[in-house]
């Protein structure tokens, strides 16, 4: 049996998960604040029998030489991680007072359910109670963590994120810095949590708030293409090699079994 | 693999949802008072395939996890408020609210509803009335002798008798407001409902903070930018492609693996 065959599955199997994720970049070309997905592959070494490795570190285990037999190392590919593509989605203005980008590294701090959230999604709505609301569901909150209130009439909202309403100020938006990146999760509804016990998220220094705009989607329409050129080919190439491994073991069980009699 | 086809399947559901807001707001673009709409969309929850730091291999921790989004959903419409154009017509009881304020009006059934559009007219008892016949509220009769009617910026409405030099006051025009517009139920016809999420009715006399003025002899037109609106039209066009091609792709890959045996 060609153990090869593993490694060609594998490979199939990662590049359809790879099609899900661009798949989901794509459907989420229109969602306000959304960050693109990437994943990274690597190798994965199986050494014979024994345990595996993960992220390109290769840690050879000794081998069972003891029953004389030469076992095969075998380099399987697979997904090592995730990366979120943080970079800038491009400001689209629409007018709306309560539509609100960022531009910057910051998040907006939003409690849903009594636990606390980040977004880049900044079409806020009031409630009835004229509390400022997350298009989650959520609470936006101002920088001491705490729910905005808004009165009647006109919201004004500066560079540095303080609403005003006539001439009194009523609340600075809380936008956050959350320095690990790799510490965010995606949670759905436009939301990020964010979880190191190492570092609480600070106020983000150089992040411009804009009145009247929403930062759309950072998906790149044509990387995404190409990305799923690229997967559509390494699974061809992947079921080919399936399909060739098939072949050499039919040529074995029947022109190696037909010699021998 | 099924993953991506129902992914981006919600992708184009979502861009279809999409056009059907533009075709609206498009068919009203020179509708009275019509305030357009926007399709707001969020990403659905993640399917984490591998949580961030799960251990790997012995004492190596997968630095980031491994989630994949499902796909998109709409939120919600969320009805633009923003200031239509005004439109000189010279007609006397043709009404532009400058600010946020509605008509309130009573329907057939008895139903309080609410309205931007201030094309007004009398009936057979000289009532004034909208034109759906809808009753203005508070009622305001307009005599069938007047030569003239007058309606200042605070609503206040003075007609001129046949044969008298002297203006007669003969009612004032109210509007209600509410904290939150955005939340209104759209009954058609331009006519609004307030829902729990608006927010009770607040009425005022026109003039007083934040409700708004009344300008006579004008209409306030559609909000609706046609470019704005064209451009919306093509991206949304274009993502729904993008997601077919998914699907396409999808679909090739599933037809290899078939074709396997």
């Amino acid at each position: 049996m060609g153990s090869g065959i593993y490694a060609a599955v594998a490979g199939a199997k990662a590049q359809s998960q790879y099609l899900d994720l661009i798949a989901n970049n794509l459907a989420n070309i229109g969602t306000a604040g959304f960050k693109a997905d990437d994943l990274r592959f690597g190798d994965h070494l199986v050494t014979a029998g024994r345990g595996a490795t993960q992220g390109g570190v290769l840690l050879r285990e000794p081998k069972a030489m003891h029953h004389n037999i030469v076992k095969r190392d075998q380099v399987l590919v697979d997904i090592i991680g995730q990366t979120i593509d943080f970079s800038q989605g491009p400001l689209r203005k629409t007018g709306n007072s309560l539509d609100i980008a960022l531009e910057g590294e910051g998040f907006f701090r939003i409690e849903l359910q009594e636990r606390e959230f980040y977004s880049r999604d900044g079409r806020f709505h009031i409630n009835e109670e004229g509390e400022l609301m997350h298009s989650s569901g959520g609470y936006v909150l101002d920088d001491s963590g705490s729910m905005i209130k808004l009165e009647k009439g006109l919201v004004e909202v500066d560079e540095d994120g303080v609403i005003t309403q006539g001439n009194t100020e009523v609340a600075r938006l809380g936008v956050m810095d959350l320095t690990d990146k790799e510490k965010i999760t995606k949670a759905g509804h436009s939301l990020f949590s964010y979880s190191n016990p190492d570092e609480l998220p600070t106020e983000a220094a150089d992040t411009a708030i804009f009145q009247g705009r929403i930062e759309t989607s950072n998906v790149n329409a044509v990387r995404e293409m190409t990305k799923m050129i690229k997967t559509h080919r390494h699974f061809d190439a992947m079921e080919r090699a399936i399909r060739a491994y098939r072949e050499l073991e039919q040529k074995s069980i029947n022109d190696v079994g037909s010699q021998g009699q | 693999m099924i993953g991506a086809l129902n992914t981006a399947a919600t992708g184009m559901e979502a861009q279809q949802i999409l056009i059907d807001i533009i075709a609206n707001n498009l068919a009203n673009v020179n509708t009275t008072g019509f305030k357009k709409s926007r399709g707001n969309f969020q990403d659905l929850l993640y399917r984490t395939l591998r949580a961030p730091g799960t251990s790997v291999a012995a004492g190596f921790e997968s630095p980031t996890g491994l989630q994949i989004g499902q796909g998109t959903r709409a939120v919600d419409t969320q009805r633009i408020f923003s200031q239509g154009q005004y439109k000189n017509t010279q007609n006397p009881l043709d009404l532009a609210i400058e600010g946020a304020g509605f008509f309130q009006v009573q329907s057939p059934t008895g139903e309080t509803l609410y309205t931007r559009s201030g094309s007004l007219k009398t009936d057979g008892q000289g009532q004034v009335v909208t034109g759906d016949g809808y009753i203005l509220d508070p009622a305001l009769t307009i005599p069938a002798d007047a030569t003239a009617v007058t309606i200042g910026e605070d609503g206040t409405v003075s007609v001129q008798l046949a044969g008298q030099n002297e203006a007669q006051e003969v009612g004032t025009i109210q509007l209600a407001t509410f904290v939150n517009p955005a939340g209104l139920l759209a009954m058609g016809r331009g006519y609004y409902k307030p829902s729990s999420s608006s927010g009770q009715a607040l009425q005022a006399q026109p003039g007083q903070e934040g409700i708004g003025t009344l300008a006579q002899g004008f209409l306030e037109t559609s909000n609706v930018q046609v470019v704005e609106e064209m451009i919306d039209m093509i991206t949304g066009q274009r993502a729904y492609e993008l997601n077919s091609k998914v699907i396409q792709t999808a679909d090739k890959m599933l037809q290899g693996i078939t074709q396997l045996r």
